[in-house]
């Protein structure tokens, strides 16, 4: 059993960078605890939130994000309505700042109507049920136009709720929530919410009861210990990195720092524009095949491959008109794909950590590739199951909550596959040092 | 679907390559031998429920790591957050029970300053019971276990002999350290955590929030 290479690299500092990485590993792990702990109908939470964060959440918004994200979620339903079908049409859509502007306009010329709008909710303290009533519609509307548009209007709406308060992005800091809310923070703010009010009446609590978990399931299927891995992997890496930054400094230091920044931005999460939704399990596995090609490695893509494969088969062959087990298997794929996305990460990055030679450029754009086909992966499932339950049927508020959450899950499975890709950014500067 | 359980205790396998780990936790969860052409990367992951002898729910997670060389450095990061560890050895193949010491005492590094259940399991016994093939006498086997205070084992994975016993003797060593208050669930250590009974008659609300199960508790 001689020492490998890597294991010579590693110096008498080993035992200084366990104790660290111990007391690294018992934060992750306090996260990952309170993590799996979470169930249906608690918030779903990012990974790195915790309670106390999110109780401030919960206390913050409801004090002021939920009342200016409603207020400019319904100005900016307005424009979006009256301008979705030239938007989708063109792709073309505006850049924040001409959408702020077309807005202010929007919002003077019904300047009158928004008034009596705000009148009486403001009275109530905040606009829940608009801004429920408005994400759902907002769903129908962008249903067949696909989770980009959806998450262009993410996007919009974020902007713009920055430029109305400046202030947010120090209260996400102090919350330490990523300072980049998403669309699926609003969308989850507004499922807990919606179920918060709901619990009242019975037919919610059926709905309840069947309402499946993403995060349970993603578990079942070993995603979060697959995610663990890797985190592990990540640590690890970044460890080494510290270790070899020690001893250097003035030009030598500047050198490294600089190669692991320009590793950095190598690392560039794929554009949200380019993302397809029209991926069958055939295009997956030369796309899959494509983005690793330049890697001097094979990974073995066919469990999910197959998984595609059987979800593909699964809508084609289901007739029956139960948009309820049409929205359970959604979620279920939804979280099966991620897991196994996860695990197609967690795979790429042991086998690059046992390379004797690193080939960083390739490998940062394998891994970038591979997110912009898993995201286009979670979209297309999403688009078709909830375009089975719209065919069966398009109009009641019961299948477009089924649809919203299919989306709120399928940004979910993003944000999984976001962190994932983070966590590969120090596994790639270790190879370029 | 019944997912709930009281524990969950963490396992891990380790081993020179080809003794044989991947067949014996895929003959121990899905009850049949499987040939397995490829050899592991990196770590893979198995689940298991299991009962120990009080009819407590145990669920074992199971990393199953690569046992080749360029893989080495990758596979330590992950003994950690385990409780139990199985070394396992080719009973026909000296050269893998040689090893063992070193197996036994990486991971005894990397676990402090947590102390494991260890258990000392070897493979291919349907290979010597036609007579031959034998590297690794019981006698020998045994001696070391005993040095070193091992759980002891011979296996098959092809026949099933022993496999869900060793798994079965390793749960119930870590059971009796956590009723006996040598092993306690630590915050910031996943060898052991304690899980929440799960289904759907309850209410989610009050599930995150549930306590752990207390059966016949004694300490």
């Amino acid at each position: 059993m001689a020492e490998s290479d890597s294991e010579a690299f590693e110096s008498a500092d080993e035992e200084v960078i366990e104790k660290k990485e111990n007391d690294q590993q018992k934060k992750i792990k306090k996260e990952e605890q309170t993590q799996v702990t979470k169930t249906n109908d608690e918030p779903i939470k990012s990974p790195a939130s915790d309670d106390t964060q999110q109780s401030s959440w919960r206390s913050w918004s409801a004090f002021g994000m939920l009342k200016s994200a409603s207020q400019n979620v319904a100005s900016l339903t307005t424009h979006v309505s009256q301008s979705i079908s030239t938007a989708i049409e063109s792709i073309n859509i505006p850049d924040p700042e001409e959408m702020a502007k077309i807005n202010a306009n929007n919002e003077a010329k019904t300047s009158t109507e928004d008034e009596s709008q705000k009148t009486p909710n403001e009275e109530s303290g905040f606009k829940l049920n608009s801004l429920l009533s408005n994400v759902s519609s907002i769903s129908s509307k962008v249903v067949s136009g696909g989770l980009d548009t959806l998450e262009e209007l993410g996007k919009k709406t974020i902007t713009i709720i920055q430029e109305t308060d400046p202030n947010i992005a120090s209260k996400l800091r102090s919350m330490n929530v990523s300072n980049k809310p998403n669309l699926s923070d609003l969308l989850k703010e507004a499922k807990e919410r919606e179920d918060d009010e709901l619990s009242g009446s019975s037919q919610s609590k059926d709905l309840k009861n069947q309402t499946v978990s993403f995060e349970h399931l993603l578990d079942e299927y070993k995603g979060l210990v697959y995610l663990e891995a890797l985190e592990i992997q990540s640590n690890q890496s970044k460890l080494k990195i510290e270790v070899l930054l020690k001893p250097l400094t003035g030009k030598a230091l500047a050198e490294m720092q600089e190669t692991l920044t320009e590793v950095e931005e190598l690392c560039e999460l794929p554009d949200a524009d380019n993302f397809d939704s029209d991926l069958t399990s055939i295009t997956l596995e030369s796309k899959l095949k494509k983005a690793i090609e330049d890697l001097s490695i094979e990974v073995n893509f066919t469990e999910i491959i197959n998984c595609a494969k059987e979800l593909d088969q699964w809508i084609t062959n289901y007739n029956d008109n139960d948009t309820q087990r049409i929205y359970a298997k959604s979620i279920e794929a939804l979280a099966k794909l991620c897991a196994l996305a996860l695990n197609n990460y967690q795979k790429l990055a042991e086998l690059l950590l046992s390379l004797s030679h690193r080939s960083t450029a390739d490998e940062a754009d394998s891994v970038s590739q591979l997110c912009g086909i898993y995201f286009s992966l979670f979209n297309t499932y999403a688009g078709n199951y909830s375009e089975k339950i719209s065919q069966i049927n398009s109009t009641s508020d019961e299948s477009k909550k089924l649809s919203t959450n299919i989306f709120l899950e399928c940004s979910n499975a993003t944000s999984y596959v976001k962190k994932a890709f983070q966590l590969f950014i120090p596994i790639l500067q270790l190879g370029a040092l | 679907m019944d997912v709930s359980f009281d524990y969950q205790f963490r396992l891990i396998l380790i081993g020179d390559s080809t003794v044989g780990k991947s067949s014996l936790l895929k003959y121990f969860t899905d009850g049949r031998f499987a040939e397995i052409s490829d050899p592991t990367i990196g770590v893979d992951f198995f689940a298991h429920m299991m009962e120990v002898k009080d009819g407590t729910r145990i669920k074992l997670q199971l990393w199953d790591t690569a046992g080749q060389e360029r893989f080495r450095s990758i596979t330590k990061s992950y003994y950690r957050n385990s409780v139990g560890v199985l070394l396992v050895y080719d009973i026909c193949n000296h050269a893998s029970f040689e090893h063992i010491p070193l197996w036994l005492l990486e991971a005894k590094r990397h676990i402090e300053p947590y102390h494991p259940v260890f258990a000392l399991v070897g493979t291919k016994l349907d290979l010597v019971t036609n007579g031959e093939n034998r590297e690794v006498s019981v006698e020998e086997a045994k001696k070391f276990a005993e040095q070193h205070a091992l759980i002891f084992v011979e296996t098959s994975a092809r026949t099933g002999i022993n496999v869900r016993e060793s798994f079965s003797l390793v749960t119930q060593e870590i059971y009796n350290r956590i009723k006996s208050g040598e092993y306690k669930i630590e915050n910031g250590w996943d060898g052991i955590k304690t899980g929440f009974p799960r289904s759907n008659s309850l209410d989610f609300n009050n599930l995150a929030m549930a306590e752990p199960v207390q059966k016949n508790s004694c300490c």
